[in-house]
């Protein structure tokens, strides 16, 4: 059955996620090979310089990339279920419901989680060659809250996006922005470290949100 | 499930509450607070206090009696030397000492402390300069080095490779010193900026004290003796423009010991344990006394030591008077972290 959503969902969303892939890709190619061209235009030296006196890292463009990918994401893939009044019918697919919707966040989630590890991967390989040991961590820590944002934005637009009623939505959004706020407070390299821990437990436990939104949804609630 | 799922939002509900609404408290009660500039007067033996109001500057001794701007100059010739030497009013002696501008200028020192920087993220690349390249102006080193349980590493800047000769050479110079790696703390100030280079201050694995450096491309190193049962844990090393300071160090209880130079002396401070995770610490000194401002969350406290003993001549505290209230915060000194603050 599994296989069986993943293959409905990728019908609904794969051209979106084929193109948002292409994009978060693309942007961490773009970085590693913006740093490559820094180090070669004004010297490996300068970079690590300015990496080193400053403690920023010099891959902020990536910032909020992920994170629109994943909010785009749930919108191509439940706003149509919504918009078109076809999630009563997806419900009635002889799968428990909760399961049927995990399985639908689990494909999403996975997309995202595949993208993000190429993205490491590009981003690792890119500057592994210009950069010592301590920076390519040090960078890689920046980047992991923006991924995980990624995954988090794309389970809390699901719950938003589910959410029958408009004045719940309202609240919802307002709920996800100052959780997403936590993803985003500073740039610094390995800053992140000491919360990371709750970052990896708020990311996953996002996802039992949207079973609010659903059970919303088979009461019939509306403004 | 969806109870779970009831509860789980609530907790995020109130971890938004908790963490935003303090905060906007705290906004929206907030008063203006500007910290008044105090200075030690090794003149008149009191702290004078320097505040911009209206536009206007008003000075005060301890006990809030106000003086005229002459009389703040003429208190406090060290810092206000400029001005006295164009109203043609700096004396020649001062406190039994022969004293020019020149000396002023030459002798007044500033080093500030700030919590993320001690306890804040850091990439453990340190970078050694050049101690004695016979320029005027310092350049940075063409190398980075990391410290290993084993030795020192330096990799190259131009093609990130490692540099085993130099590796090997600096290694084998600490090593021969009886220096244990891996290294507890290391301090140093990596700019062009500075005027010369102090190199680096290293606490070995057993807590002895290194003063390491490299001249003309060869390294310096020289232990520093230490007072019995005393480990640096927080460790500066300082570029005054008088070059009488190597830097200066907190051992565990946050006592303070200033390193003086030629003979890297180690003199205990007469000030109280500082909590740097906590408070900040800046010192202005010149050649009477040094004046050292500790900042809490709760209250502000200059002290004046003398320049040549360290010993606490006095001390003076303002309270802020913001009380913020307390809430969730995920910053602490530059990390993200989650607590109650």
């Amino acid at each position: 059955m599994l296989k069986a959503i993943f293959y409905k969902e990728w019908i609904k969303t794969g051209l979106y996620f084929s193109l948002a892939g292409l994009v978060m890709l693309g942007f961490a190619g773009y970085i590693g090979i913006y740093l490559n061209r820094v180090a070669d235009l004004a010297g490996m030296k300068q970079l690590w310089e300015y990496m080193l006196s400053s403690n920023e890292p010099m891959i902020t463009l990536l910032k909020y990339i992920p994170l629109i990918v994943g909010i785009g994401g749930a919108v191509a893939q439940f706003a149509p279920e919504m918009h078109r009044k076809c999630l009563k019918l997806t419900l009635h697919l002889p799968y428990e419901q909760h399961k049927l919707l995990g399985s639908m966040l689990l494909y999403g989630c996975s997309l995202l989680g595949i993208f993000s590890l190429i993205s490491f991967l590009i981003l690792y390989l890119s500057y592994s060659n210009i950069l010592p040991k301590e920076l390519q961590t040090g960078l890689l820590e920046s980047a992991l809250p923006w991924y995980l944002a990624g995954i988090c934005g794309y389970l809390f637009s699901a719950w938003i996006v589910l959410q029958p009623s408009t004045k719940k939505r309202v609240l919802q959004i307002i709920v996800a922005a100052f959780v997403l706020k936590i993803f985003f407070i500073t740039d610094s390299l390995g800053a992140y470290m000491p919360s990371l821990w709750l970052l990896l437990i708020i990311t996953p436990l996002t996802s039992i949100l949207s079973i609010i939104s659903l059970s919303d949804f088979k009461e019939g609630r509306q403004d | 499930m969806k109870k779970t799922a009831q509860i789980y939002l609530y907790i995020l509900i109130a971890i938004i509450c908790l963490w935003h609404l303090p905060s906007f408290y705290n906004f929206l009660t907030a008063e203006s607070e500007t910290r008044p500039f105090i200075l030690y007067s090794s003149v008149s033996k009191d702290f004078i206090i320097r505040k911009n109001e209206d536009n206007k500057t008003h000075c005060f001794n301890s006990k809030f009696e106000p003086c005229t701007r002459e009389v703040y100059d003429s208190i406090l010739p060290e810092y206000s030397a400029k001005q006295l030497a164009a109203d043609n009013r700096l004396q020649d002696t001062i406190l039994g000492r022969n004293v020019s501008l020149k000396l002023f200028t030459d002798e007044n020192l500033t080093y500030r402390i700030k919590p993320e920087e001690v306890f804040g993220p850091y990439i453990h690349l340190y970078q050694l300069m050049e101690s004695q390249s016979g320029r005027v102006e310092l350049e940075m080193p063409p190398d980075v080095f990391r410290i290993t349980d084993s030795g020192l590493e330096f990799i190259s800047k131009k093609d990130n490779t490692t540099d085993k000769e130099k590796s090997e050479k600096f290694t084998n110079a600490l090593k021969k010193a009886d220096f244990k790696f891996p290294a507890l703390e290391v301090a140093a100030n990596p700019s062009e900026r500075k005027k010369y280079d102090n190199g680096f201050l290293l606490t070995d694995a057993v807590g002895k004290f290194f003063h390491f450096k490299m001249v003309k491309g060869e390294p310096y190193v020289k232990q520093i003796e230490l007072p019995v049962g005393v480990i640096p844990v927080h460790t500066f090393v300082t570029e005054f423009a008088g070059r009488h300071h190597l830097g200066f160090f907190f051992d565990a209880k946050g006592y303070s010991y200033v390193i003086e130079l030629p003979e890297n002396k180690i003199i205990k401070t007469g000030l109280p344990p500082v909590d740097l995770e906590n408070e900040e610490f800046f010192v202005m000194g010149n050649i009477f006394s040094w004046t050292v401002r500790i900042s809490g969350q709760k209250e502000t406290t200059w002290y004046a030591l003398d320049a040549k003993s360290y010993k606490l001549l006095d001390k003076f505290t303002l309270e802020s008077k913001l009380k913020p209230l307390k809430g969730l915060s995920f910053k602490r000194n530059g990390w993200v972290e989650l607590g109650w603050r």
